[in-house]
């Protein structure tokens, strides 16, 4: 991470409280009071993510986001906000939301710096005509546009957008550049660039980044018996903690109603992966985690954890391929006697052919995958070495 | 005062989620012990695992970390995610296979380490870790563990940046070596026959807390409102 560029989580900054309903007017003060502890002089840039919030109340803009853009209104370039987008349709839509009062105080002031994220995309409040924001979104799309480009996607006459252009350029959120040989000028979206890993992504699109390096080329044996010519493993992508935060409180949203407890196998990904989700649905979900028993097929919880009657769970996993590991897990729950939410999952490469039919199941990306059975596999044939990879929670003995 | 305070705040994390089991355990051949610490029931509900990290990552929030190494695939894994997530650094995981933990050749650590555990009993699987020191581009910042239980003198023996949050010291059934003395509880379980079971009575871990309740139990580094 750059130097200038202050990256703030919200739900690091509450610890007591419920952060993800951001009401009251202490709270938002509590907040202030703990932001400006960190934030030294050097910080040209600050973002703030709101992305774990799912509400947030008038009161509380009052007392942490007004005062803290009067403060910092002349020392700092940029603050940034990133916010869900349900929410931000909601604060626009409704006069009590309050951000509409933020809108009101700046455009007196005349100074737009505030960016709040919908989607994939950077939105400007302050400002009086909505073209400079129509600007923005072109140039976070195309890294770089010249001058004409922009007026002939705009299909508006050059001398607005030349003033647009001029008060983006002021605040610095882009830049002006030139060809090595001085023949062409064209716009750079200059400081949100810098911005781009932190903000405004949505977890489709973390998860195809990061794509390549979660597969491995190759010929293996999975533990249902079944030969793949490709492995996908999630480790990559759960090694990097902000993401991970991310797709729990993802996972949290599809299914998380009336949840008491999230249980997965024991390797460290669905570990990490369990432990995200139930932080997310709320502060008394449990994580819990299965293994094989030694002595039988089944599957077995560790031996001080238990599950009550009257409760219900929810089963998370990394990669589904044929549903062998997750009809064990669900099968330990039909033992004793909870109910069952749900199922999801990271990445679905069965191609819409697993399906857990009474149960809800849900998965993030979709792919399709070739699957051979133990005799017809076409790379044994070849004489291609087969790997097992340690995908059963039984591998991982201490 | 705060340290008092808070040290028996996350005593009470401990024992209120009923993860001490008493029995009689064996760590490596020849060290045993009476009660082992299972820190996974604790970390069954998240917010405990974010105050112990938050614990942690005040100690060391003045350096900056790179990476976040973990021996523990189970629960201190839980630990290395949370403190990573607050330095906004990766973490790797290491495998540990027959006892001996495999530190892959195309791995690649570089710049500043942090290696962080759930607990230490005999500093066996920490000194394997702390070789990667010998990596290029590597410096190994500290170690940050919850409950320590070493044997030795900890700064001692590996001359690292070190911070615990408890540590249970002058007991004497903490860990028992059993090359240089006689372990008792060998001879109790001889005579009486019982199985060595894990399971225990609810009692028995009353008596235990009141026992441990005597002990000097250090808190360190702890300013945090639990």
């Amino acid at each position: 991470m750059q130097n200038n560029v202050l990256y703030c989580d919200i739900s690091e900054m509450i610890l007591k409280d419920d952060w993800t309903m951001l009401v009251s007017r202490p709270k938002g003060e509590e907040l202030r009071k703990r932001l400006k502890e960190r934030i030294s002089s050097r910080n040209k840039v600050i973002i703030l993510d709101f992305y774990m919030v799912s509400r947030i109340d008038k009161s509380f803009i009052d007392s942490f986001l007004l005062p803290l853009i009067k403060e910092y209104k002349n020392k700092k370039d940029i603050i940034g906000i990133n916010i869900k987008k349900e929410l931000f349709e909601k604060t626009k839509n409704f006069k009590k939301a309050g951000l509409e009062d933020i809108d009101a105080f700046l455009r007196n002031k005349k100074e737009p710096f505030l960016i709040i994220n919908e989607e994939a995309c950077p939105y400007l409040f302050g400002l009086e005509n909505d073209l400079s924001n129509r600007i923005l979104k072109l140039l976070w799309e195309n890294k770089h546009l010249t001058f004409e480009q922009i007026c002939t996607e705009l299909d508006i006459k050059s001398s607005e957008v030349n003033n647009a252009l001029q008060i983006l350029i002021e605040k610095k959120f882009i830049h002006q550049a030139a060809t090595k040989d001085y023949k062409y000028k064209y716009y750079e979206a200059g400081f949100i660039d810098q911005i781009r890993p932190f903000i405004g992504f949505t977890i489709e699109d973390l998860i195809k980044r990061n794509l390549k390096k979660n597969i491995e080329d190759g010929h293996f044996e999975l533990p249902s018996g079944v030969h793949v010519n490709k492995l996908f493993h999630a480790s990559h992508l759960i090694r990097q903690p902000r993401i991970t935060k991310k797709i729990g409180v993802h996972i949290a949203d599809l299914l998380g109603e009336n949840v008491d407890f999230v249980i997965s196998t024991e390797t460290p990904n669905n570990i990490i992966l369990a432990h995200r989700t139930a932080q997310a649905v709320s502060r008394k979900t449990k994580s819990l985690f299965c293994r094989q028993s030694s002595f039988e097929k089944k599957f077995v919880l560790h031996e001080r954890f238990n599950i009550d009657k009257n409760s219900n769970g929810l089963v998370v996993i990394d990669v589904v391929v044929t549903g062998y590991i997750v009809n064990k897990i669900l099968d330990l729950l039909r033992r004793s006697g909870a109910g069952i939410r749900g199922i999801c999952s990271i990445f679905d490469l069965s191609g819409g052919a697993v399906n857990f039919s009474p149960y809800i199941f849900r998965s993030i990306s979709q792919d399709k995958i070739d699957i051979y059975q133990k005799g017809h596999c076409v790379l044994c044939q070849k004489d291609i070495k087969v790997y097992r990879p340690k995908i059963l929670p039984g591998d991982w003995k201490w | 005062m705060v340290k008092i305070k808070s040290a028996q705040k996350f005593w009470q994390i401990i024992v209120g989620s009923n993860s001490i089991i008493e029995g009689h355990f064996f760590f490596k051949s020849y060290y045993h012990t009476r009660y082992i610490i299972d820190t996974s029931i604790i970390f069954q509900y998240p917010h405990n695992v974010e105050t112990v990290s938050r614990a942690i990552y005040k100690s060391f929030s003045r350096r900056k970390i790179d990476c976040i190494v973990t021996p523990n695939h189970r629960s201190g894994v839980l630990l290395a995610h949370n403190i990573g997530d607050k330095f906004n650094a990766n973490i790797e995981v290491l495998k540990r296979e027959r006892g001996i933990i495999n530190i892959p050749p195309g791995l690649n650590i570089r710049g500043n380490v942090l290696i962080i555990d759930d607990g230490i009993n005999t500093g066996d699987s920490l000194a394997q870790v702390l070789s990667l020191s010998k990596f290029p581009n590597t410096k190994i910042v500290g170690v940050g563990i919850f409950i320590d239980r070493y044997i030795g003198d900890f700064e001692k023996d590996f001359k690292f940046p070190y911070k615990s949050i408890i540590s249970v010291k002058n007991d004497p059934y903490n860990i028992i070596n059993t090359k240089e003395e006689r372990c008792p509880l060998c001879d109790e379980y001889r005579k009486t026959k019982i199985a060595i079971n894990r399971t225990t009575d609810i009692d028995k871990i009353d008596e235990l807390q009141q026992r441990l309740k005597g002990l000097d139990l250090q808190c360190a580094y702890v300013d945090v409102e639990v």
